[in-house]
């Protein structure tokens, strides 16, 4: 492990694991590059700004139907998780919510939540019902057009469980309207259930509006609500933002793949062979922000070679003054194989744990399990475990297994780094 | 290019993880190299001996380097009773001196058309005490040094002067800094 000095008011602690810190030369050799992110701890001290979360909320005549287990509707699901979401907010914390039918409607404009206001909201929130067709981009539109409360901190939160009615026109919208989520720096958290809403694109507008948005597969809404108060305690637990990870490799060094682990696994777009760079955006306390970056030397000489140059920038929230760190990776190439040294059980880990989400986006859930099993990670395990008996059901529905197993995967390396606040340690 | 055992996907040396089905992979690099044995006067080759051994493995001839197993020569502990001489059998020398651990051929192999870095009797390993040591043998230009486990210094080893000898110490015969061999210690009841 080798820590990475930056400047104490830069208030990010950086560690880089090497898969082998010695390793043999020969033509060509592989190596393996984990870099961990983390505000650093001081910032726990700092006051939590306020938030300013857009809500959208998909009102489609499907939302009548009922969410699983318990008897009510997916949409009166969704209304009690926001419901829920309100009580946690202050009167700091500002809330706008637009829903989508057939178009898009502003329920509550941007507003800050002092008592009134608060009253009023929940009314609002209450009388929702479901009403026609499905027009995602409507809905969207509405929440990202209103300036960002100044010193807020911005997130949408949008819900959906249908298909466009229009995709001719919604989709291409979307894609536009991810493109100015990028450029508005508002990330997107959209959660989808059942297995009638459009997976592939709405992974697509959250892999282009960046800056730690995702899509996550809810199989019963009723966990909604548990979601959207974890990205609350994340918001606020944001220490750096508009934070960016730019890697280089040496010459002579081929950089074969990057792959981002927060909040979900996801592979970076190499340029050139050797470049690659992540928007990643805000990054919290709890989980930082971790890559892996695989590289291979084509003709490694023993000795001591750059094989890395990373660069990291972001802005520390609390002075707002932006910093800007580059840092060099070593890597020890020896000539004989007995001074090779031993693999880090971190970068196996992590390792396995990206093949395993590859086994459970295969549906492989079995394998995947003994995966997780091999990196240490139980829960997920038995979770694969569960999903592999429940795909052998008759009734079982491939698809809605499939987004759940792929969420889970995605986000199982982000939660094994995952600080609980209460205990001040990682889960796993 | 080596290949997975579990799904034969080939992939690279250094990578940690079969990218296709997640199985370790081994390293070829790091596999154990197939064991040269070198022949010692008195020790009858190919047994297992079950007491305490010395092994010598050659790791440095020059500026060339070799895992431990390539080149090793199996020492019981009991046979330094009397000592065990490393040189370098010398044909057109009359009559011939054999060392118990002749080490020419092998760095004729080597090394071809170099001459050899190693003395006719170069060092000798005997028993003092019970415990295994050193000797410089011979000639006026031809040197001997020890570099102790964990120590980076080296220590040279004057004629004919027992010096004590642990497990992981590092024999160099020759000019450390020019034209030498090193062979490791490894005891097998340190």
């Amino acid at each position: 492990m080798s820590e990475v000095a930056l400047s104490p008011e830069t208030l990010l602690d950086v560690v880089i694991w090497l898969g082998r810190t010695h390793v043999l030369a020969q033509a060509p050799t592989r190596v393996q590059v984990l870099i961990e992110t983390r505000p650093n701890t001081r910032t726990r001290h700092i006051v939590a700004p306020p938030t300013d979360l857009r809500l959208v909320v998909d009102v489609s005549g499907s939302m009548a139907n009922p969410s699983g287990q318990d008897k009510l509707s997916k949409l009166e699901v969704a209304k009690r998780a926001i419901l829920r979401l309100l009580d946690e907010l202050t009167d700091r914390d500002y809330v706008l919510l637009s829903v989508f039918s057939t178009d898009g409607r502003l329920v509550i404009p941007r507003t800050s939540l002092h008592r009134r206001s608060r009253q009023r909201i929940q009314k609002e929130v209450r009388v929702l019902q479901p009403e026609m067709a499905t027009n995602i981009s409507a809905g969207l539109e509405l929440a990202l057009t209103p300036e960002i409360a100044t010193g807020a901190l911005p997130r949408v939160i949008l819900f959906t469980d249908g298909q466009s009615s229009s995709p001719q026109t919604d989709h291409p919208r979307l894609v536009e309207l991810a493109d100015l989520a990028r450029a508005r720096d508002l990330p997107l958290s959209i959660y989808g259930t059942g297995s009638d809403y459009n997976w592939s694109l709405l992974q697509q507008v959250a892999v282009r509006a960046g800056g730690g948005s995702f899509l996550k597969h809810v199989m019963d809404p009723a966990i909604l609500e548990g979601h959207m108060l974890a990205e609350l305690a994340f918001l606020r637990g944001t220490a750096i933002d508009k934070f960016e990870i730019e890697g280089v490799a040496a010459r002579g060094v081929t950089l074969i793949s990057a792959t981002g682990m927060m909040p979900q696994i996801r592979e970076l777009q190499i340029t050139g062979d050797r470049e690659f760079k992540d928007h990643t955006g805000a990054l919290d306390l709890h989980r930082g922000a971790q890559y892996l970056v695989e590289l291979e030397v084509g003709q490694p000489r023993p000795g001591k070679t750059e094989v890395l140059f990373l660069t990291f920038r972001g802005r520390n929230r609390s002075t707002l003054q932006r910093f800007e760190h580059t840092v060099e990776v070593p890597i020890t190439f020896v000539a004989s194989a007995t001074d090779q040294s031993t693999v880090n059980e971190q970068v196996r880990k992590v390792l396995l744990m990206l093949a395993a989400a590859k086994q459970a986006d295969a549906g492989a859930y079995n394998k995947a399990a003994d995966l997780y099993r091999r990196g240490g990670d139980a829960t997920t395990a038995t979770v694969m475990d569960n999903l592999h008996t429940a795909s052998m059901r008759p009734d079982a529905d491939p698809v809605d297994l499939g987004r759940e197993a792929t969420t889970l995967a995605h986000g199982s390396v982000t939660e094994s780094y995952t600080v609980d606040p209460g205990a001040g340690r990682r889960k796993h | 290019m080596p290949t997975c055992t579990e799904c034969s996907e080939s992939y690279v040396h250094g990578q940690i993880i079969c990218s296709s089905c997640g199985a370790d992979l081994d390293d070829p690099a790091v596999e154990e190299p197939k064991a040269h044995q070198l022949l010692v006067i008195g020790v009858k080759e190919g047994l297992v001996h079950v007491g305490p051994t010395i092994t010598l493995h050659v790791i440095e001839v020059d500026n060339m380097t070799f895992p431990e197993g390539a080149y090793v020569a199996v020492i019981p502990i009991a046979k330094l009773e009397v000592p065990v001489r490393i040189g370098r059998l010398d044909r057109n020398q009359s009559p011939r001196i054999y060392p118990e651990l002749e080490l020419g051929e092998l760095l004729a192999d080597l090394q071809p058309g170099l001459g050899s870095v190693v003395s006719r009797l170069h060092a000798a390993l005997q028993l003092e005490e019970g415990r295994p040591v050193l000797k410089h043998l011979v000639d006026h230009w031809s040197t001997t040094w020890v570099r102790h486990s964990g120590d980076a210094r080296i220590w040279p080893v004057p004629l004919n002067t027992p010096r004590r000898i642990e497990n992981r110490d590092c024999l160099i015969l020759g000019n450390p800094r020019g034209r030498h061999v090193t062979l490791r210690v490894v005891l097998s009841h340190p």
